[in-house]
């Protein structure tokens, strides 16, 4: 029903405004309007946050229509759909369609990945009529209508203008664009200026900016530098340099520079995060990934220096790499957008406590990981000595140690939180159980090693396992657990993800397995 | 003596400890996946507090007390793994005395209303005497699966219980004659929805419903016959329809049978003959007859009259199992027309078309529990089956069952606080241009009878009050547009034991991995 108020909705919005087109029009060229690159600065209220209109347009777009592949920047198209309010654009709205069963309903083949608004509205009906047929099973399929309708619901956001919102000093509110942009406005808008064509409707539109900083200040621009400048995907090419250079020559000043320069990058980009969202940045998976990678790199430089042995350095760059490809790359899987917080999570200073130091744990069992799976790799290509073998297995052993401590210490911190927020130590909550199963896992591993139980032939093939147990507290709790074991398929980005993590983990434990390690290694 | 020392070596060792922990990470995993398949409490019931996992944990603590003392006499560089490992069993004892004494619930606060009460995530069962005014209560099973409760209370019997149940739809067969259920599909272009009448008392459907602007009545069969328009003119006598409720017989009024007149009042009166007896309306005041001289209405009358011009100007549809009626504005025109599952009937209003799905003469449809595992936090139901003679009822924690003398349901255990709070004021502010709520608190009283506090209780900022914790947990919205507030009530006079073996083991496990042996080696060097 909501979905049928809100067509008729829009359906009135836009014969209203249709008579203001020709008015609007006034020779001014959609084209020169929305490709204006000032509109990108412009501040937008969406979502419960102040952000400027690229970040906005990036998010809602990616929202819509999965990858824009238009050839148009976000900011360009969003801007011409939200025209469309207005006056005549060419420009479609495309909708994102990704199950096949979806895909069936609206009958539309198999390859074709996006739907036009026009085409989706005339059957919305039957979607919504199996959305509610499906609702009992919470299927795969049930989850794709439910995401299908939203991404509807923003498409008509979009073209009715209401997506686009611009600060209105004379009502010192935010109205959508289709409100903020009338005729009426527009003509005293010209009187004052004498502007005309596109100059007017484009000056007018970043009017709003300057009213904005007027009444308030101009610190949402600084999301604009954050989103422009990409500081995460430039570490990554100097993490991937550091690397390369550190097995390439013998010296270390040039890897431990450039190690040095890719902490100092990544401390600006953390802190840059931090100033526009006003919190620890821990706060969902894409900053956790952000802050292991990170946190992974700063242990693993400081065991090096203390340890004096380069592999602690080498694994924590290997590491902080696969966490800045995934953040650059896995766009689907993790959100990199800022959104406010749940009200029990916010002003908690256990809540940031707890997560730090559980996400730096994890990020020195990651290290361990990596570590591992190197000299898993360099005894199966070339034959470690014993010695050098009793070395780095000492090597992960000391990152598991500091990783089970900081996990203990962070699931305690933990119940406190949960205590304090809401008087419950412990309620077997699957985050809060898959922690202590990491724990429990690596328990048994120090436990095994202690008593002899574990060779140490097998201690560093262990801790590569091991670590399986954490991606699945980290991710796997999240995209499998989360989501209900009932979408089979695990068509989500997350599920793919996780399944080929553990496939190829294990695919290389077992081939690294069939070369036995030196035996008298203990 | 030998045996046990055998066994004692055995639990406290090394190898132990890894089964422990390893069964211990099994079973959790399997818990963790049995949640996501299921939801919480069916989680809760079948592993985190069943009786395997209490022995497992048990165990867990049997191997950690006996391997710390088998370490002792106390040796200087174990300090660390006494430390960590005494924190372990504080942490289990703390637990214990948790699971054991404290109490966890819920508190729902009405505006301005004192509320004493705090509901326990355990059900109980309620048989209320109706006529001694008693109240008898009984814990039901924390079981994750339908059970027998073969249970007798008085002359009340109690079967089947179900701890997680859905409603499904039944059609039963009824026992009274002449009752009609139907289902049907109503679509057009932008809306597609299906709805159930039926003239049979105990059904989930009624005889007459409302779908937006539509209003949809059920009527008996019979009268369908007598809407459409069949006459090309139609006179003033064609705007009515009579009919028997006894003989479920209707007529339409012509020239030959009936008559129209004008009363005292101007009011219009029908006067209608059938088996050579007239039968005297005013329309416009009531649908019964009216005595001739007197005009009193008539209750006991079985005749009744129709005015299809009441349902002109608005949306009305009139069903009749097989055949629908209703009146088309543009035609100026009633139709009677026939509705079935195969080719779906016009309807005159914005392309809606009507469909038939199912139709039955003696069954009707009713909701009645099944058992269900849950799925994603849906169907809390409980229900119990309770047979009284030849009767069975179903009491759930949504619906009570009243059978013979005897009320019967379903409802959460509750405590009383031995103080009320009032709710006094709600307040919540939202993300800017959003419906999400930023932050919400309530604005409380606590009175115990001779002290009274005024509270803001929010998010983070619990009320602690009598060694009880009021932490703002939820709010629900009501009717009258204010806020109730729910608060998670928590007591737990482990909490001391917990925290301290907590601290403990983050600095024994500190002390055995960093300091024992150590000497500050890299700090000199």
């Amino acid at each position: 029903m909501e979905m049928v108020k809100s067509l008729i909705l829009t359906i009135c919005l836009l014969a209203g405004f249709g008579a203001y087109a020709q008015n609007l029009q006034m020779g001014a060229d959609v084209n020169l309007i929305c490709g204006d690159k000032t509109l990108e600065s412009i501040p937008t209220q969406a979502g419960g946050r102040i952000k400027p209109l690229r970040v906005h347009a990036e998010q809602t777009v990616r929202l819509m229509m999965g990858k824009n592949k238009t050839g148009l920047s976000a900011t360009q198209l969003f801007c011409r759909l939200s025209m469309k309010a207005l006056m005549p654009v060419d420009q479609e709205a495309m909708i994102l369609v990704e199950h096949i069963d979806t895909k069936k309903l609206l009958d539309i083949p198999d390859e074709q990945k996006m739907i036009s608004l026009d085409d989706i509205s005339s059957s919305l009906s039957q979607l919504e009529f199996e959305y509610n047929k499906t609702k009992e099973d919470q299927s795969a399929f049930h989850k794709d209508l439910s995401k299908t309708l939203s991404r509807v619901t923003l498409a008509r956001q979009i073209v009715s203008g209401q997506s686009w919102t611009f600060y209105d000093r004379t009502i010192s509110d935010w109205v959508g664009l289709n409100f903020y942009l009338t005729p009426k406005k527009l003509e005293n808008f010209q009187k004052e200026t004498n502007q005309q064509g596109h100059n007017l409707i484009l000056s007018f539109l970043t009017q709003s900016q300057s009213d904005y900083i007027q009444a308030n200040n101009d610190d949402y621009l600084l999301e604009l530098t954050y989103t422009k400048i990409k500081i995460f995907s430039w570490t990554m090419v100097v993490v991937l340099i550091a690397i390369v250079v550190l097995t390439l020559f013998k010296s270390l000043i040039p890897g431990v520079s450039l190690s040095i320069l890719a902490i100092i990058l990544q401390l600006i980009g953390i802190t840059m995060r931090v100033m526009i969202s006003g919190r620890a940045p821990i706060t969902n998976m894409y900053e956790t990934v952000m802050f292991s990678g990170f946190g992974a790199l700063v242990i693993g430089s400081i065991i090096a220096a203390v340890k004096k042995d380069k592999l602690y350095l080498f694994g924590g760059l290997a590491y902080n790499l696969l966490c800045l490809l995934m953040m650059t790359f896995a766009v689907g899987m993790l959100d990199e957008s800022i959104s406010p917080l749940v009200p029990v999570l916010r002003d908690n200073f256990w809540l940031s406590t707890h997560v730090t130091c559980i996400i730096l744990s994890y990020a020195a069992l990651a290290l361990s990981w990596m570590i591992a799976n190197i000299v898993l790799a360099q005894n199966f290509f070339s034959r470690l000595t014993p010695a050098e073998y009793k070395k780095k297995e000492q090597i992960v052993y000391n990152c598991i140690k500091v990783g089970s401590v900081l996990l203990s210490a962070g699931i305690i911190l933990g119940g406190v939180w949960a205590d304090y927020s809401w008087g419950r130590f412990w309620g077997w909550d699957p985050k809060e159980t898959w922690s202590l199963i990491v724990l429990l896992i690596y328990m048994a591993i120090l436990h095994g090693r202690f008593s002899s139980w574990i060779p140490k032939e097998r201690f560093v093939a262990l801790s590569a396992a091991a670590f399986m147990s954490v991606m699945m507290a980290w991710f796997g709790v999240n995209y499998i657990l989360a989501s209900g074991l009932h979408s089979y398929g695990f068509s989500e980005g997350g599920a793919i993800f996780l399944g080929s993590f553990f496939t190829i983990q294990t695919i290389f434990l077992l081939v690294t397995f069939r070369k036995p390690l030196p035996l008298n290694a203990g | 003596m030998k045996t046990i020392a055998k066994i004692e070596r055995f639990v406290g060792s090394v190898k132990f400890a890894v089964i422990i922990v390893l069964a211990f990470a099994a079973y959790l995993t399997y818990g963790t996946f049995i949640e996501s398949l299921y939801n919480t409490d069916y989680a809760n019931r079948l592993v985190y507090k069943s009786i395997p996992f209490m022995l497992l944990q048990f165990a867990m603590f049997l191997s950690i007390f006996i391997a710390t003392t088998l370490r002792f006499p106390y040796k200087k560089r174990l300090l660390g793994f006494y430390v960590l490992h005494l924190g372990l069993l504080l942490l289990f004892v703390g637990s214990f005395v948790t699971y054991i004494v404290g109490v966890d619930g819920n508190m729902e606060l009405f505006p301005n209303t004192p509320t004493r009460t705090v509901k326990l995530p355990k059900y109980q069962l309620v048989i209320k005497d109706l006529k001694s005014q008693k109240q008898y209560i009984s814990d039901l099973p924390y079981t994750p699966d339908q059970m027998n409760l073969g249970q007798k209370f008085k002359d009340l019997s109690l079967q089947s219980y179900y701890p997680f149940a859905k409603l499904e739809r039944e059609w039963v067969k009824s026992e009274m004659e002449s009752t009609r259920s139907s289902h049907y599909l109503l679509k057009n272009e932008n809306f597609t929805q299906d709805f159930l009448l039926s003239s049979h008392p105990d059904s989930e459907a009624k005889a007459s419903i409302n779908l937006g602007p539509l209003n949809i009545h059920y009527l008996p069969r019979t009268l369908a016959n007598c809407f459409s328009s069949v006459d090309n003119q139609p006179s003033e006598l064609s705007g009515y329809i009579l009919w028997d409720i006894n003989s479920d017989q209707c007529f339409r009024p012509n020239a030959t049978n009936a008559r129209l007149e004008t009363n005292k009042s101007s009011q219009e009166v029908l006067i209608f003959t059938h088996n050579n007896q007239d039968h005297v309306f005013i329309p416009g005041v009531s649908p019964l007859p009216v005595d001739r001289k007197t005009f009193q209405i008539q209750p006991n009358s079985p005749m009744r009259i129709f005015s299809k011009k009441l349902f002109e100007k608005r949306p009305h549809l009139f069903a009749f199992g097989d055949k629908v009626a209703f009146y088309d504005k543009d035609e100026q025109k009633w139709f009677a027309e026939d509705v079935n599952s195969s080719e779906p009937t016009p309807l005159p209003w914005m392309g809606f078309e009507i469909s038939l799905i199912k139709d039955s003469l003696d069954r009707y449809p009713t909701k009645r529990p099944v058992y269900s595992a849950p799925k994603a936090n849906k169907n809390r139901i409980h229900a119990v089956e309770v047979i009284y003679k030849n009767e069975k009822v179903w009491a759930t924690n949504q619906k009570a069952a009243r059978v013979g003398d005897y009320e019967v349901l379903i409802r959460p255990e509750q405590i009383t606080v031995p103080f009320q709070i009032n709710l006094e004021r709600f307040h919540m502010d939202k993300d800017p241009g959003t419906q999400n709520p930023a932050s919400y608190e309530s604005y409380v009283n606590v009175f115990d009878g001779t002290d009274s506090r005024y509270q803001k209780v929010f998010m983070n900022n619990p009320l602690d009050f009598d060694q009880f914790t009021f932490y703002q947990a939820s709010y629900f919205p009501l009717e009258s547009g204010l806020y109730g507030s729910v608060f998670s009530v928590n007591y737990d006079p482990g909490r001391f034991l917990k925290y301290l073996g907590s601290l403990l083991l983050v600095l024994g496990s500190f002390w055995h991995f960093y300091i024992r042996n150590k000497k500050w080696k890299w700090l000199k060097a």
